[in-house]
């Protein structure tokens, strides 16, 4: 068998970077429309709406506050940028990868295990009431998502006997994950939208604690938090491509494609969802998570690996 | 290893080595639990050197999630509670520094002592199956059977600490129909 | 330091173990107690004499850093002892009843002590007439509460029903909220709603939204049933905010910020404050 994936020179990783980033206007454009739509605001006003509030925040000053630990304060609001392109490297875009890592589907893992430490330390670094409870809010979540998470993922290396992303991709050649795994598909889904503290899972930037970790963040602060925050969405939604949803592989178009496409289809998805569905609150998933969705993702790890078992 | 490799190893070793002081430098609990944080992940990456990828990206994983945790623990539940202040991470100095010294001296006789293997043999094929071999063969069954004890070792410790049991949620005879909790949880029961 | 006067009725030190606490270094001089709120702290009981200096050495602490004196501790729901912040909520927040301010001892983010007050004492009961006014101040309430439970789109859906209702257009806006009200039925808010900040006791519930006992959901289908009822002018109802206000601690305590912030919202205060200041002008 060839290899699924080849690793391409680094330099390519500027590309991937844009890549990232456009994938992240789209994003906020689509949002924008989503939230015109809703709120019968102008359409247009909306697309223009990302970089009027890019160069907005560009200028804007840097506000502090009282007794600002600044040092963690900046790695929790750059961090998050970090981690979407730490993970987006180990994303096969059709048959090229960044860094065709033989455990990347752990070193994606790893990633999101960083976003439990940036959220929260973007929240203590401020020194604000708000801000640290958003930060507590979503280690409480974090709790409740990232094993069932951890499930998910592990379904999809059963599936596939490898932790590599290219041969996850491989192992899809005749049948898509999605398809005999829905319910890894499903708390993969939710994992995503609540590792990028999207939508229902927003608890920790809600407007009932004067917008959360995000309190006291201003100017390019913010600006670089909230691409971060978007951009660990994109990741997600991207890397569901090669996990679930066979990679670059579809007719007539090319592989590469093919994966911009499912994965533009994925985040549309998840960007919806903001608006579906309400705040689900930290103390009301803890026991979703543990109680449902932990049962459910082990019940399908079970069930993959009888049928991997017995082929 | 290439040079490069050897370089970052180092350089690596060393900021794992300056975090873990960092850790009693630094004034504030987040801080010194970020600073181990780091140390962690600059072992991990150590590891990841060592061509160990799955154990490398595991440490790193679970340690920024340990920390994470352990942030909030320590800066809540500190025995007076000003861990929300800056404060000084050295206790009782004397002692501390004493216990440090022979700990490390312990360690680095076993360092020295252990017989290495002479040479350098070929790395095997599969180097993360080659270390758990090497580790846990002799002691697999132990290994197994600890597991399932430390499992209900934490679910009967949690048990017996639990502030509010089933008995307090649904009465002495466990007759409510819905669980009295403050706030209640999503699944209902 | 001088306690006098300050309410130290918060928090209790006695039976704190201080024996490991050493004060030396420490600099007390940076501590400004002049209008700070003492009420998290109490000094009482404490005994400092004889304490064992050796343990602990925090030479390298500030008790005030940049001026914010420090945090105290207390037990927490669970009675664990905890990092204890004395937060004030309002008089002014999004989403919150104008001139409502409730001072919190907040462990973590759950409020384990709570005093509320209106920052004017006049705040009592009076009647609300029915009519259009009173229907879309309902439906901002609504919006108010949906917007609190990231319910973005239904709250956009209730302001605009007051939009409609203010403009006068009040078929659209009867039809507009029997199906906000379908809508809400529907939605997971049931789940995220049901089950919080029940109100059972009589008394207290008929100063509620068309007196309307049981949970925040229930209270949020009342407050839409309510504005259907006004702007209909089939209702009328008369309800007490001081009697709202003063059962307020009683409400929160034991809540999560979240989950308290819920419950002010479901409570209908602010269309209260709003009638008021109308029948003053």
């Amino acid at each position: 068998m060839s290899d699924p994936v080849v690793e391409v020179d680094p330099s390519w990783a500027i590309v991937g970077a844009l890549l990232l980033a456009v994938l992240v206007m789209i994003a906020v454009a689509l949002d924008g429309m989503l939230a015109a739509r809703a709120q019968g605001g102008s359409a247009a006003a909306s697309l223009r709406w990302p970089a009027a509030e890019t160069a907005r925040l560009l200028r804007q000053r840097r506000r502090s506050t009282v007794a600002a630990d600044s040092l963690l304060w900046r790695i929790g609001g750059a961090g998050m940028l970090v981690a979407a392109l730490l993970k987006i490297t180990v994303v096969p875009f059709g048959e090229w990868t960044l860094f065709d890592f033989e455990a990347g589907l752990v070193w994606f893992n790893a990633m999101d295990a960083l976003v439990w430490a940036l959220v929260w330390l973007v929240g203590w670094g401020g020194n604000s009431v708000h801000a640290l409870v958003g930060g507590y809010r979503f280690l409480a979540l974090a709790v409740a998502y990232e094993l069932p998470l951890m499930f998910a993922l592990i379904a999809t290396a059963i599936a596939s006997e490898s932790l590599n992303v290219g041969d996850i991709v491989a192992a899809q050649s005749e049948l898509w994950f999605i398809v005999w795994m829905p319910v890894a598909f499903l708390i993969y889904s939710i994992g995503v939208v609540a590792f990028s503290v999207w939508g229902p899972f927003g608890s920790s930037l809600g407007a009932d604690i004067a917008g959360g970790v995000a309190a006291e963040l201003s100017g390019v602060d913010r600006l670089v938090f909230f691409a971060g925050r978007y951009g660990v969405l994109v990741a997600g939604a991207a890397f569901a491509v090669p996990l679930f949803l066979g990679g670059g592989s579809g007719a007539v178009l090319p592989a590469w494609a093919w994966s911009l496409l499912k994965t533009v289809v994925v985040l549309a998805a998840f960007v919806w969802v903001r608006r579906k569905v309400p705040l689900i609150r930290p103390e009301k998933f803890m026991e979703v998570g543990w109680m449902l969705l932990i049962p459910a993702g082990m019940l399908q790890d079970l069930l993959i690996a009888l049928v991997m078992v017995n082929r | 290893m290439t040079l490069i490799g050897e370089v970052f190893f180092w350089v690596l070793g060393a900021t794992a080595v300056l975090s873990g002081a960092a850790v009693f430098w630094v004034n504030s609990m987040a801080r010194a639990t970020y600073a181990l944080a780091i140390s962690f992940v600059a072992v991990g990456l150590q590891l990841l050197l060592l061509d160990q990828a799955y154990l490398g990206v595991i440490t790193i994983l679970m340690m920024v999630m340990e920390m994470a945790v352990m942030a909030v623990y320590m800066i809540m539940f500190m025995g007076m509670n000003p861990a929300l202040m800056p404060m000084s991470m050295v206790h009782d100095k004397r002692l501390s520094l004493v216990t440090a010294l022979v700990t490390f001296a312990l360690l680095a006789a076993g360092i020295l002592l252990t017989p290495w293997p002479s040479g350098r043999p070929a790395p095997t094929e599969d180097v993360t199956v080659a270390l758990g071999m090497a580790l846990m063969e002799p002691k697999m069954l132990a290994m197994i059977v600890l597991s399932p004890v430390m499992v209900a070792t934490i679910v009967a410790g949690v048990s017996l600490s639990l502030h509010r049991g089933r008995y307090d949620r649904y009465g002495d005879d466990l007759e409510r129909a819905a669980a009295d909790d403050p706030q209640p949880g999503g699944v209902g029961r | 330091m001088d306690h006098t006067g300050t309410d130290h009725s918060q928090m209790d030190h006695t039976g704190t173990d201080h024996s490991q606490m050493d004060h030396t270094g420490t600099d007390h001089s940076q501590m400004d107690h002049t209008g700070t709120d003492h009420s998290q702290m109490d000094h009482t009981g404490t005994d400092h004499s004889g304490t064992d200096h050796s343990g602990m050495d925090h030479s390298g602490m500030d008790m005030a850093p940049a001026g914010i004196p420090l945090a105290g501790g207390a037990a927490d729901r669970d009675g664990l002892e905890m990092d204890t912040l004395a937060v004030q909520l309002g008089p002014v927040l999004p989403y919150w009843p104008p001139g409502l301010v409730l001072h919190c001892a907040l462990n973590g983010d759950v409020i384990t002590r709570a005093r509320a007050r209106g920052l004017d004492d006049a705040w009592h009961g009076f009647v609300e007439p029915g009519g259009r006014e009173a229907a879309a101040r309902r439906c901002d309430d609504a919006a108010a509460l949906l917007a609190l439970a990231g319910a973005s789109g239904l709250a956009a859906d209730a302001r605009r029903l007051r939009g409609a209702l203010l403009r006068g257009d009040t078929a659209a806006a009867q039809h507009g909220l029997d199906r906000l009200e379908r809508r809400v039925r529907r939605s997971l808010l049931r789940w995220s709603l049901g089950r919080l900040g029940v109100v059972e006791d009589p008394a207290l519930a008929q100063h509620l939204v068309a007196a309307q006992a049981g949970s925040v959901f229930d209270r949020l289908l009342a407050m839409l049933g309510a504005a259907r009822d006004a702007n209909d002018g089939s209702s009328g109802e008369r309800r007490d905010a001081s009697r709202l206000i003063a059962d307020l601690p009683q409400l929160v305590t034991g809540l999560d910020l979240a989950a308290a912030r819920l419950v002010v919202a479901s409570l209908g205060l602010s269309s209260l404050a709003a009638e008021r200041g109308g029948h003053h002008e």
